[in-house]
């Protein structure tokens, strides 16, 4: 049985990279990424009670709120950050179609955009919709970010 | 400030999550049986709950079952919501679970963790409350199996130690007739002013209600008016929201004369679904 009663070292695979960290069992995934050790900023904490969606990452291919799990929890897992979508199709289309404005929602909606895309083979309006409400933006309009999800799903074949 | 130390405990089987349980409770750690953790993060985080240690129940091969076997299916307590409605094994329960919450919390959410939480909603039981269906408990003997309606009264009567491994039922409720409502004041994710999953067997519309009270009911009186064929839609609306045993709730979310008239219209358009009007 795995008993985490204090300071553990975990073996996490951050963004194709394997990493031995240390971690306490009440750590979220989200303090975990932030923290010192890793240090990737872009998951945000914004209400960290699970309805704002700034934290989404990608846990083995499904977006999660990385404020409600445990990082012990995650353990063995593929976690995807948006630092790990440098240079992909979902964030260059979030640039080329301004679906941003602070911007501190942005790495939580493409995350979902990004799971959505490796989940549906054939996207629609209905979809994007449903993947995009688990989100919110406080200064933008959604209709680019819609948009940009459009631009992305069209760039990788999921298009209808 | 330090966030207190939780210990987190991930067993295999069933008694020795019982057994860990136990053990921890001996000893003063307050413990909790982890599912998706999503309503023990919130509440920790609003400091409603301290729990000490949890004991997660996701690592036990019979949590995590989600099958067809033979003439029944069976629903594993730790499955997501998100996975029931991806399977899609019965109709109304997807159309349920799919309207909890939001898409990437239904990928965490669990069916035994909505089922067991401590907020009134509970809106995965509802389907569960319209059939008959057997739960299997994980006890300090192993897994007991135990009918279903005799587990959920409003909430999960369970003993402290024990947890929510599995619910079965027979693959015929997968044909019923059925529909399912969720209706919330403005935003289509919010919790609801009223959840109503219906299905029908013959001449009998069951129903299940959610949001309305402090806790999800069913009621042979109600289920008795909903189907009176002879009367008309509308007029049988009217009755069974009289018939309702419980007080209607007022909240931020609506007053209790709000969510008798949305429940009445609801119901209207339920029965006229259930009958084939459209
Ligand atoms: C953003 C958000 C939106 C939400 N919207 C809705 C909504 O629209 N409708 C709705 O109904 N709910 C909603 N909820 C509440 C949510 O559904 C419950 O908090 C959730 O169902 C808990 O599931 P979990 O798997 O995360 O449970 P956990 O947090 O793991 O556990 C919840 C409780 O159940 C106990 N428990 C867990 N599993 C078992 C088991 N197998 N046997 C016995 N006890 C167990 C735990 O000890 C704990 O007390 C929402 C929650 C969030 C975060
Ligand atoms: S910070 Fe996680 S959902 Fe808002
Ligand atoms: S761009 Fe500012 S919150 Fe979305």
């Amino acid at each position: 049985m795995k008993s985490i009663t204090g300071a553990y070292e975990g073996v996490f695979h951050i963004n194709g990279q394997t990493r031995r960290m240390v971690v306490f069992p009440q750590d979220t995934l989200l303090s975990l990424l932030r923290g010192h050790a890793v240090s990737l900023s872009g998951a945000k904490p914004g209400c960290e009670n699970g309805d704002c969606g700034a934290c989404t990452v990608v846990l083995d291919g499904l977006p999660v709120k990385s404020c409600m799990k445990l990082a012990v929890e995650s353990e063995d897992t593929a976690i995807t950050t948006v630092e790990g979508l440098y240079d992909t199709e979902v964030p260059k289309q979030f640039l080329d179609k301004w679906a941003f404005q602070c911007g501190y929602c942005t790495s939580g909606f493409i995350l979902v955009a990004y799971a959505m895309l490796l989940n549906t083979s054939r996207v629609n309006d209905a979809i994007i919709t449903e993947w995009l409400r688990s989100n919110v933006c406080r200064c933008t309009g959604y209709q680019e970010i819609h948009e940009a999800v459009w631009a992305a799903a069209n760039a990788r074949g999921n298009g209808t | 400030m330090m966030t207190p130390l939780m210990a987190y405990y991930r067993p295999s089987t069933v008694t020795e999550a019982v057994t860990t349980f136990r053990q921890l409770r001996q000893d003063g750690h307050h413990p909790a049986y982890w599912s998706g953790g999503t309503e023990i993060l919130t509440r920790r985080r609003l400091h409603e709950i301290y729990p000490g240690a949890v004991v997660d129940i996701k690592g036990i091969p019979e949590v995590g079952q989600h099958a067809v076997h033979g003439r029944d299916m069976i629903f594993g307590a730790g499955i997501s919501l998100w996975e029931i409605a991806r399977a899609d094994y019965w109709p109304l329960l997807t159309a349920t679970a799919d309207r909890v919450a939001d898409h990437t919390s239904r990928v965490q959410i669990t069916l035994g963790g909505n089922i067991a939480s401590h907020l009134p909603y509970r809106e995965a039981v509802l389907p569960w409350m319209l059939v008959d269906a057997t739960a299997w408990v994980g006890t300090i003997k192993g897994i007991q199996t135990r009918p279903f309606c005799k587990l959920f009264d409003g909430r999960l009567v369970l003993a402290d130690d024990e947890f929510l491994v599995a619910l079965q039922v027979s693959r015929d409720v997968a044909s019923f007739p059925y529909t399912s409502r969720k209706m919330t004041r403005r935003d289509w994710v919010n919790y609801p002013l009223v959840s109503i999953s219906a299905t029908k067997d013959v001449h009998t519309i069951h129903a299940a209600f959610s949001g309305y009270a402090l806790e999800p009911f069913r009621d042979d009186a109600i289920d008795r008016v909903l189907s009176e064929e002879d009367l008309p839609y509308a007029v049988r609306a009217e009755r069974a929201v009289a018939a309702i045993p419980r007080k209607a709730i007022s909240d931020i979310h609506g007053s209790a004369a709000y969510r008798k008239f949305v429940t009445q219209y609801t119901l209207a358009s339920i029965i006229e679904v259930l009958e084939g009007g459209q």
